[in-house]
C-alpha cells in the first residue's frame, strides 16, 4: 500500500452549516443566508451538467463545500466500484470540497444496491476489510475521506466488541477522518441499550472534521428510533450533541434533513440553534481560561 | 462471514417475502429487519417517481407503487447512482398487464426517460446561425453538423407531448385528445427547463439523420421521400433553439 499523497487539511468554520437540497435551490440563489458551509450528497451531482451543476456552480462560489456520497458502499464484499470512485474524483477535482466523506456501512451486495445504509457485523475481518478499501479510496482520490458512523437497528450474532471500539480502530487502521453523527449515536443508545457518551467519549476528538445533526422518527411496531432525517432535531439529541462540543470542542456541524423537506427557514433555525450552542462552549472556554 | 451476510440481507431485502435473514441476535430484531425493507421499497418508488412524476400522476400513487414493486423485483438497481433506476421502466409499463387499458403509459414513460436524460446532460455553448453563413458551398457538403447532448427523439402514436405537458406543474390540465394522434418529437434542455418540440416527419428525419451522418447525405435522406423539404429552415430552426454545439469538416476533427 502506497502512502496517501493527502493535501493539506482544507477545513471547514467550526460553525453550522445545511445540507442543499433542489427544493431550496431558488431560494438559497435569492437569499445567500450566512452559513458557515453547504453540503450535498455527492451522487446527485453524478450527471454531467444540467440544473443540479448550474446551481452548485453559483453557490459554491459563496459557500465552502462537503461533498457526502451515500453509495460507495465501503464495507460491502463486492469489489469497490472505481468507475463510481472516478466520477466521485471526477466531482472532487471540480468542486475543490474542503471535505469529502461516505459511511461505514454497506450499500451493496451481488452487484445489487439498496440505496439504504446498512450495518456491519462488529469484528476484527471486518474491520481489516473497510480499513482496506477506505485506504484504497483515499489512495485514488488522492485525499483524506471521512466515514460516518452509521445508525444500525438490529445486533449480529457475530459481532464481538462494542459498536465505539469497532468505529476507532477502522478509522485508525485506515488512517481516515471521521464525521461524528451525533443523532445516529444518541438512536443507536436507545435501540441497543448502551450510553451515548460512553461511545462519544471512545472516539478519536482528533480525527473528527465535521458533526452531523438530525431528527429521527419512532417506530411502535419494532420499538425502534428510526434515523429518518425528516423531523426537526430531538431535544436529548442536542443535549448530546452540547455534551459532544464541551469534550472535543467546537466543529462544523451539519443540520441533515432529506425526507419531508420543510421550508428553508426551517433548517436555517436548526442550524442557528446548532451555532448557539457551539458559541456557548467558546464563551464557557474563554471563561475557564 | 460478510459476504454471505450480505448476500442474504441484499436477497431478503429485494423478495417480496419475509425471508428472514441469517446471524441477527436482539429478540425485536425480526421487527426491525422489516424496517429496512419499508425504507427500501419507500426510498427506490419515491426515486422512481421523481424520474416519473407524470406516470405517476397519470395513474395515482397507490397503483404507481404497485407497479413500482414489481418492477423493483424484476430490475434491482444496479448502479450506486440512483439516477440510473428508471431505465427499463417503459419496457416494463409496456408489458405491465394492470396498466394495459392505458395504452399511451408506456411512451409516456419514455418520454420522461429522454426528459430525465435531457435534463441531466452535459452543458454546452451553442454555436450562433452566422458561423453557418461564412461557409462556402465546398465547405457545405462535407459539413458535420453536432447537436446538443441534452437532444433525444422519439416517435409515438399518441400525442404524448400534450399528456405531459397537461401533466407539468406549472401547467393547468387541458383536457387532451387522444384522437390527435401520433407524434414525432424532439426533446431537449433550454436553459434549466425541459423543452419538447413536435416536429414534421421530414424535419424529424432530417435532425436523426445529422446525429450519425454529414449534412449532405442527411438532406439526401430526407428529400428522397420529402421532395419539398427546406433544410435551409430545418438548420435555421435547430440554430435557433441552441442546438448546434459544433460543425467540423468530413472526417478531419478541426471545428470551423
Amino acid at each position: 500500500m502506497t502512502a496517501v499523497a493527502c493535501k493539506p487539511d482544507a477545513t471547514l468554520p467550526a460553525r453550522s452549516g445545511i445540507g442543499l437540497r433542489p427544493a431550496h435551490y431558488r431560494d438559497m440563489l435569492a437569499r445567500r443566508p450566512p452559513l458557515a458551509f453547504l453540503e450535498v450528497h455527492s451522487e446527485n451531482y453524478f450527471g454531467a451538467g444540467g440544473p443540479p451543476h448550474h446551481y452548485l456552480e453559483n453557490l459554491r462560489a459563496d459557500y465552502p463545500l462537503s461533498l457526502h456520497g451515500v453509495s460507495l458502499s465501503l464495507g460491502s464484499t463486492d469489489p469497490l466500484d472505481h468507475a463510481h470512485l472516478l466520477k466521485l474524483k471526477a466531482l472532487a477535482v471540480r468542486y475543490q470540497p474542503e471535505l469529502v466523506s461516505d459511511h461505514l456501512c454497506w450499500t451493496s451486495a451481488d452487484g445489487l444496491h439498496t440505496h439504504d445504509l446498512l450495518p456491519l457485523p462488529f469484528t476484527e475481518e471486518v474491520i481489516r476489510h473497510v480499513a482496506a478499501r477506505i485506504r484504497q479510496v483515499q489512495d485514488v482520490l488522492e485525499r483524506r475521506l471521512l466515514v460516518e458512523n452509521a445508525t444500525g437497528y438490529v445486533e449480529f450474532a457475530a459481532s464481538n466488541m462494542s459498536e465505539w471500539a469497532f468505529v476507532r480502530a477502522v478509522v485508525e487502521e485506515a488512517d481516515c477522518d471521521l464525521l461524528l453523527d451525533v443523532n445516529n449515536v444518541y438512536v443507536n443508545a436507545i435501540n441497543l441499550s448502551f450510553d451515548p457518551l460512553t461511545y462519544i467519549e471512545a472516539m478519536p476528538a482528533e480525527r473528527i472534521k465535521e458533526i452531523h445533526l438530525a431528527g429521527f422518527d419512532y417506530d411502535e411496531h419494532a420499538d425502534c428510533l428510526v434515523d429518518t432525517h425528516g423531523k426537526p432535531v430531538r431535544t436529548p439529541v442536542w443535549d448530546l450533541y452540547r455534551d459532544t462540543i464541551a469534550r472535543i470542542g467546537p466543529r462544523p456541524t451539519l443540520i441533515e434533513w432529506d425526507t419531508d423537506i420543510p421550508p428553508l427557514d426551517t433548517l436555517l433555525g436548526e442550524a442557528a440553534r446548532a451555532n448557539m450552542i457551539l458559541e456557548a462552549d467558546s464563551h464557557a472556554r474563554r471563561i475557564a481560561a | 462471514m460478510l459476504a454471505a451476510l450480505q448476500h442474504s440481507w441484499v436477497a431478503s431485502l429485494y423478495r417480496n417475502g419475509n425471508l428472514p435473514v441469517d446471524g441477527l441476535r436482539g429478540s425485536k430484531d425480526e421487527a426491525r429487519f422489516a424496517i429496512y425493507r419499508a425504507s427500501l421499497a419507500a426510498n427506490l418508488t419515491q426515486a422512481l417517481a421523481g424520474t416519473y412524476p407524470v406516470i405517476e400522476k397519470l395513474v395515482g400513487e397507490p397503483f404507481f407503487g404497485a407497479a413500482a414493486k414489481v418492477y423493483l423485483r424484476e430490475h434491482p438497481s444496479r448502479h450506486g447512482d440512483i439516477h440510473a433506476l428508471g431505465e427499463q421502466f417503459s419496457a416494463f409499463i409496456e408489458h405491465f398487464e394492470p396498466a394495459c387499458a392505458l395504452p399511451y403509459l408506456a411512451d409516456v414513460a419514455r418520454l420522461e426517460w429522454l426528459a430525465h436524460l435531457a435534463f441531466h446532460a452535459a452543458d454546452c455553448d451553442a454555436l450562433d446561425l452566422d458561423r453557418l453563413a461564412a461557409l462556402s458551398e465546398a465547405q457545405l457538403a462535407e459539413l458535420h453538423v453536432k447537436l446538443h447532448p441534452s437532444l433525444h427523439l422519439m416517435q409515438s402514436s399518441f400525442p404524448v407531448h400534450r399528456i405531459w405537458q397537461a401533466n407539468q406543474e406549472s401547467t393547468m390540465a387541458a383536457p387532451v385528445d387522444l384522437g390527435e394522434g401520433e407524434v414525432s418529437l424532439c426533446i431537449f434542455r433550454d436553459g434549466l427547463e425541459i423543452a419538447l418540440m413536435p416536429l414534421d416527419t421530414a424535419d424529424y428525419t432530417f435532425v436523426a439523420a445529422l446525429q450519425d451522418t454529414d449534412l449532405a447525405a442527411a438532406c439526401e435522406r430526407v428529400l428522397q421521400y420529402h421532395p419539398a423539404f427546406d433544410p435551409g429552415q430545418a438548420l435555421y430552426f435547430l440554430f435557433s433553439q441552441r442546438l448546434v454545439i459544433a460543425l467540423s469538416m468530413g472526417d478531419s476533427p478541426c471545428m470551423l
